[in-house]
């Protein structure tokens, strides 16, 4: 459904995109995952037909998303990073237009106000961030189209409205819609995604399932020892820092989890705990790599 | 198109009305005042008392004087203020269609719809011309319903008519003008200022072109030199041919904009 193939758009030297190629299918979540000012909102603003690459190709459903943008937003329903809509109106007639303008039916509008419900009757600017990022919500998927184009989708949101879009965008997979995520929050890109991509200084540095990411991935834990001099004697042993009786350590292809365990038999071991936000090591991870020493 | 046409109307009908209505009350009130002013004869005297480059600027004729209000007019309002008023109008209204929410990112809510870029443009243009022609009619009705009511204010009809029309096709020269400059940058700050210091430097030429016989030619370098309010009421006015060429400026400048927005790139 969506296709981009070594799309190049340089706006200054590592600014912009180069060479980036994915491709969702439909029933797909692709997560794009990335820090600020990485490529991620440029490689959307592409395939929303609003900025033109200097090479490659980008398509939505077979059309091209330059040449063919008004084809291209008619099966897309976008939710831009930044929620910037005329001050002046309300979430009502920004809705009322948005139905106007994307053909949208009234009764979809209502069941996605029931799930993310705002007082619409408020003008935006006397908006919170929250608010304005259910009405964008509510804008975005009230069009019911086969493609959506999501930049930051929770922020601003609070836990229960998050959890409410995760299972929307859930359904909406399993209604096969092809899903494209852009996000900081790692847990819901784990929770969502079926692929994922990172992205630096415009560059796709690994694509792969989500699942095979985290499981690849160094995974950091932290052993309680009953004694200091323990977590003293087992930091040298396998050269990381001691925290009072606390040693927290990464493992990965030189040193795995069995190396370590068998190690552990020899000490008094309180608790092992492992860091929840696994994607969010990986993240780091193939970042740290990528870092000039 | 239409709804689009509809929403930015709505987004913009204060400003639009705020401006047709209070150049409507000022007109209103000159020609209120007219005849107490030709009885008292101060306004003869006081113009009497200025230097003739002044009266030059504001395309005052002290030799046909004031026979009517269309005199007084032509002077007071339609010779600078309308010149700077038309400028602020329309520099602000192409701000609000097109450089600002390019700049803010607003524009999104109608880009993200299945529109094209050619359509926002042209209902972007569509609400100029409107905009344009609600205060140049509200302007014409306030002064028919004066020279109807008021007693002593005589308005040639067809003098009016073409004051109107001239000044109507000045309006959508300088709206094109302004919107293919909105087109040009992400920064509203930056198109604003860039059409405003060329509207401004219109004005300091027409008025500059009136400071003696030596800077005459300052004139033809300014857009407003093809709304000469003086010839229009000396009947000396190619009045045809200064339609022409406001039609063919405006033309081209709105032609600039379709072509410089469909082209560019937004970071929206």
């Amino acid at each position: 459904m969506i296709h981009l193939q070594h799309v190049t758009k340089e706006f200054a030297p590592k600014r912009g995109l180069f060479d980036v190629s994915f491709k969702v299918e439909a029933g797909m979540v692709f997560g794009f995952i990335g820090p600020n000012g990485a490529g991620k909102s440029t490689a959307i603003r592409q395939l929303m037909g609003l900025i033109q690459a200097d090479s490659g190709h980008a398509t939505i459903g077979g059309y091209d998303c330059w040449k063919q943008s008004q084809e291209v937003k008619r099966i897309v329903g976008y939710l831009p990073g930044e929620i910037n809509l005329p001050g002046d109106f309300t979430g009502e007639q920004i809705l009322n237009l948005m139905q106007q303008l994307h053909q949208s039916k009234p009764e979809r509008q209502s069941e996605l106000l029931e799930q993310f419900p705002f007082e619409t009757k408020t003008k935006i600017r006397k908006m919170s961030k929250g608010m304005k990022q259910k009405l964008a919500l509510v804008g975005c998927f009230m069009k019911d189209a086969p493609v959506y184009l999501l930049d930051e989708p929770t922020s601003g949101l609070d836990p229960l409205m998050q959890e409410r879009f995760l299972s929307l965008v859930d359904k909406e997979r399993q209604r096969g819609k092809a899903i494209l995520m852009s996000s900081h929050h790692f847990p819901e890109m784990e929770k969502s995604c079926d692929r994922a991509a990172l992205i630096k200084e415009g560059r796709i540095i690994i694509e792969a399932d989500i699942h095979e990411l985290v499981r690849s991935s160094r995974k950091q834990y932290t052993i309680e020892f009953g004694l200091e001099a323990h977590a003293e004697q087992f930091a040298l042993q396998i050269g990381s820092q001691r925290f009072q009786n606390h040693v927290s350590f990464f493992t990965g292809n030189e040193r795995t989890l069995n190396q370590i365990i068998r190690l552990l038999t020899e000490y008094d071991v309180r608790a092992i705990q492992t860091s929840a936000d696994d994607l969010e090591h990986v993240f780091l991870h193939y970042y740290s790599e990528e870092e000039p020493s | 198109m239409m709804t689009i046409v509809w929403s930015l109307l709505k987004h913009n009908g204060k400003p639009i009305t705020a401006y047709a209505v209070g150049t409507s009350l000022y007109l209103l009130m000159l020609a209120a005042l007219y005849p107490s002013m030709m009885k008292t004869g101060l306004l003869e005297a006081k113009l009497q008392a200025l230097p003739p480059e002044v009266l030059k600027a504001f395309q005052y004729d002290k030799i046909t004087g004031f026979d009517n209000v269309l005199d007084l007019l032509g002077g007071n309002y339609y010779g600078l203020i309308f010149q700077i008023i038309a400028s602020l109008f329309l520099l602000s209204l192409a701000a609000r269609l097109l450089a600002r929410p390019i700049d803010n990112g607003e524009l999104i809510l109608y880009l993200a719809a299945p529109i094209t870029r050619h359509q926002y443009t042209a209902s972007a243009m569509i609400v100029m011309f409107l905009a344009s022609t609600c205060l140049v009619v509200c302007n014409t009705f306030v002064l028919l319903m004066a020279d109807w009511f008021v007693s002593g204010v005589s308005i040639d009809g067809m003098t009016l008519v073409r004051f109107q029309v001239n000044a109507l096709f000045l309006l959508y020269a300088i709206g094109g003008f302004t919107l293919c400059i909105a087109t040009l940058f992400d920064d509203e700050r930056r198109a604003f200022s860039i059409a405003g210091g060329v509207l401004v430097l219109s004005i300091v030429l027409t008025i500059g072109s009136g400071l003696s016989e030596k800077t005459e030619w300052m004139r033809y370098g300014s857009i407003f030199s093809l709304f000469n309010t003086q010839q229009l009421l000396e009947g000396t006015h190619h009045f045809f041919l200064h339609l022409l060429l406001l039609a063919t400026i405006s033309f081209l400048f709105h032609l600039g904009a379709f072509v410089s927005f469909r082209k560019r790139s937004l970071s929206i």
